[in-house]
């Protein structure tokens, strides 16, 4: 039986009593925490910032298609990865819901061991765009300790330029450029411009164009 | 597995045998008793298997003396290759029939004979084979093994073509319908179609599913015509023979369709050149009977039974086509009931007199006990039709069975999962398994209820009125085609009353009138914006009636005022109107009124007005 090595919280989302429990009582069996919803409001009001987890997602249901809620909840910026299990399987809406991202499209009734395994996926790849973002932010928070100037200097030393052009550009000596490099260097906690450049592509900063 | 069999049947039972019979099969036969195998390809009701059969046994039956312990094998194909499944079909046979030795193998298709000569020496060795197939294959050594037999059968489709040509002198394009758009039946109408109709345009249709098929005929030009060769599904999903589909073709065409076999005559097809299938069985069994009584497989020629030009009286009225023009040895099928008065009228000409008169009256009295008969016939078949009419709606319906019963199977594997995996770990405390198992069978009453509300609609059913609630009559339609509903993203609105109304009716009945109109109102929006796909489903309650109206976004009506109702006048292009005919009696016969009429602002509403039954 899959086991969860990841965490978070499945949220199941349908409209059928019967299936929600019995969907609800099998992850739990399995380890997983869950919380259930009757339909696509019900979710929708329980949204919180920074959820974790996925979302098991009926197509069907009373309020709105669950397949426009996958829509609302990427315009929201909700990214919790979603696995659909439907009564109807039509192919369409799976191409549709895979094209926007889902992580399965699943036919009533699914075995229990293949819903298990798109969960963990679903949760693993939650955990992985998590930790994605979490660095991210880290970068981010350590780039905005450069000051205006550092990061004039910063946007040039990432094209690959040297003191001495980036001097010219800027018309400053180049004695003031190898201090605002080692500054940026201390600021942004790394040891050589090659780290500087992996973060600025991480961050998606492009660097400056040289006058040439 | 798929095979279905029939008991072998004893046409006769052994009594004064071996006398006609030769040496040497006698010598090596105890009492004298053959067994005959048939070996068919495809389900015993696919079309042409019941022909064949019928065609066989009538032969093998034409010697009382000879006893005869006959059976029948049907190898499916379609969905089960017989190529594929060869060896599985080989160990059934060969088991079924291990205690017995098989005499003689009949065989009816191509892929019969290919799996009877590839099995031979395992099963029956000593069997000579009698096959009909379109390509006897080249190298047949028929001295082989216990030997072969049979008949060629033709093929006519190019034949069909130049005779439906002739007939439709200024057609300008022909499409063909068929499996594949390869292969030796595709290749031989191209040859044939480079050489005789160069002016003439050809187009072969292959669609994987019957409602591409329709929506590929519907585009067919004026100036044209078809050639239904077969039409197999390729895509998971309701399967149909290939002459159900043959008068969906046909209704679906706004030219003349012709056929390629005797199957799809009464379809609509106007004809075509064709084998009988029937007289085919006849003589593989008459061949049979040869070799039963002596004569050696091999020194029977194979021969290739005529094809017979045969057409529907019906469609070459509708096409305009006179008798005269057919080609010479024509079977006309389905002669109208005017030709015989036609008739009647020159005899009265040439008849003078007291006979006239003595006609005359004659044909009164007739005429008068036809009518009598008629309507006798009318009413019992009014009861019978709506029987049918509810079989063919539910079964139309058969993919809601598997939506809804998908619900409550998902809900009991999950719980049994669930507590599967409790008792492996430990976890499982009585409460929970009390409560997983409270759950199974929660979920299992209601796929029974499922099922149950299904098997009810089949069944046939006499009118039986007690007092019901109108209201839970339409929640029980509306479940029924619910699922239809969303496979044609339509939306259903219900509005309905919370407290209940009675009427005095039949539940049944009632449901079938609701289905139908439903089913009516979202074949009428087939071609409405998928967005502006809604059915509303309104009951008003009055002082003593309560109306039923179900509304459509559709093409709305093109005859109204009574004409409606009326059987095959149809408000849609495919379909026939009987179901409205049908929903219409139904509703008389509970003494209340049905009417249609449409919408200012487009589609059509069909109102059902029922009696109330006493106060509340």
């Amino acid at each position: 039986m899959a086991s969860p090595f990841v965490h978070g919280i499945v949220h199941v989302v349908d409209d059928d009593d019967m299936t929600r429990k019995g969907t609800a009582r099998l992850l739990e069996a399995a380890g997983f925490e869950t919380r259930t919803y009757a339909s696509a409001l019900d979710f929708l009001n329980s949204i919180e910032p920074h959820m974790q987890g996925c979302i098991i997602l009926d197509v069907r249901l009373p309020d709105q298609n669950g397949l426009d809620l996958q829509v609302a909840l990427a315009e929201r910026d909700v990214p919790l990865p979603i696995v659909f299990l439907t009564g109807f399987g039509a192919i369409r809406d799976s191409v549709r819901a895979i094209q926007r991202g889902a992580v399965d499209f699943l036919t009533k009734p699914v075995d229990g061991e293949v819903l298990l395994a798109a969960v963990s996926r679903a949760l693993a790849q939650d955990g992985a765009a998590r930790a994605a973002r979490a660095h991210r932010q880290n970068l981010r928070s350590r780039f905005e300790r450069l000051t205006p100037r550092e990061r004039e200097v910063f946007s040039h030393l990432i094209g690959g330029q040297l003191n001495k052009q980036v001097a010219a550009d800027l018309d400053i000596t180049e004695r003031t450029i190898k201090m605002h490099r080692a500054s940026i260097l201390q600021k942004l906690e790394v040891s050589s411009m090659a780290e500087v450049a992996r973060l600025a592509a991480d961050l998606g900063i492009d660097p400056a164009k040289p006058a040439s | 597995m798929q095979m279905r069999t029939r008991a072998g049947i004893l046409l006769t039972v052994a009594a004064t045998m071996s006398a006609m019979a030769s040496p040497s099969i006698a010598a090596a036969q105890t009492a004298g008793l053959r067994s005959v195998l048939t070996i068919h390809v495809g389900a015993e009701n696919y079309p042409s298997n019941p022909l064949l059969e019928a065609g066989i046994r009538e032969a093998l039956r034409s010697r009382p003396d000879l006893p005869i312990d006959y059976f029948a094998e049907y190898l499916e194909s379609e969905l089960f290759p017989l190529e594929e499944l060869s060896d599985v079909f080989e160990d059934y046979i060969r088991r079924k029939y291990q205690n017995r030795r098989l005499d003689l193998v009949i065989t009816t298709t191509d892929v019969g004979l290919r799996f009877a000569l590839a099995h031979r020496a395992a099963l029956f060795p000593h069997a000579p084979i009698v096959f009909a197939s379109t390509a006897v294959p080249e190298d047949l050594n028929r001295r082989e093994g216990a030997g072969l037999a049979g008949i060629k059968v033709g093929l006519a489709y190019t034949e069909t073509l130049k005779q439906a040509l002739a007939l439709h002198p200024s057609t300008e394009h022909v499409f063909v319908v068929t499996t594949g758009s390869s292969g030796p039946i595709v290749e031989s109408i191209r040859a044939a179609f480079r050489e005789f109709w160069s002016g003439v345009t050809l187009t072969f249709i292959d669609e994987p599913t019957v409602p591409r098929l329709l929506a590929a005929i519907k585009r067919v030009p004026s100036q044209s015509l078809i050639l239904y060769q077969a039409h197999i599904q390729q895509e998971p999903g309701r399967r149909m023979d290939t002459n159900e589909v043959a008068p969906l073709v046909v209704r679906a065409a706004s030219v003349p369709v012709y056929g390629t076999a005797d199957i799809y005559m009464g379809t609509g097809v106007v004809g075509g050149l064709v084998r009988d299938t029937r007289e085919t069985g006849v003589r593989l069994g008459e061949i049979a009977m040869r070799i039963l009584t002596g004569t050696r497989a091999q020194d029977i020629p194979i021969e290739s039974p005529p094809m017979v030009p045969m057409f529907d009286w019906r469609a070459m009225k509708q096409w305009g086509i006179a008798e005269s023009r057919l080609p010479a040895g024509s079977i006309v099928l389905f002669r109208g009931p005017s030709l015989w008065r036609d008739f009647r009228n020159e005899v009265l000409v040439v008849l003078g007199g007291l006979i006239v008169q003595s006609i005359l009256i004659l044909g009164l009295l007739y005429q008068r006990r036809a009518r009598y008969r008629a309507e006798v016939e009318s009413r019992r078949n009014l009861a019978l039709a709506a029987d049918a009419n509810r079989r063919v709606t539910m079964s139309a319906l058969t993919g809601s069975i598997a939506h809804e019963l998908s619900q409550p199977l998902n809900s009991i594997m999950h719980n049994a999962q669930a507590g599967e995996m409790l008792v492996a770990s430990n976890l499982a405390t009585p409460n929970t398994l009390r409560e997983i198992l409270s759950d199974i069978r929660t979920a299992d009453v209601r796929a029974t209820q499922i099922i149950e509300r299904h098997r009810t609609m089949l069944k046939n059913h006499q009118l039986v009125k007690k007092p019901l609630d109108i209201h839970a009559v339409v929640r029980e339609s509306l479940a029924l085609v619910a699922h239809d509903a969303e496979a044609r993203h339509i939306q259903i609105d219900a509005d309905l009353p919370s407290e209940p109304c009675v009427v005095a009716g039949d539940q049944v009945l009632l449901q079938q009138v609701l289905v139908n109109l439903v089913m009516n109102a979202m074949e009428a929006m087939a071609e409405t914006l998928p967005d502006r796909r809604r059915v509303r489903v309104q009951n008003e309650v009055k002082a003593d009636n309560v109306e039923v109206s179900v509304r459509d976004d559709g093409t709305g009506l093109p005859k109204v005022d009574g004409h409606v109702f009326e059987p095959f006048v149809t408000t849609k292009t495919n379909g026939i109107g009987i179901g409205l005919t049908i929903a219409g009696t139904i509703v008389e016969a509970h003494g209340g009124r049905m009417e249609a009429h449409n919408n200012p602002d487009g589609g059509a509403t069909f109102t059902v007005t029922l009696p109330r039954n006493g106060t509340s």
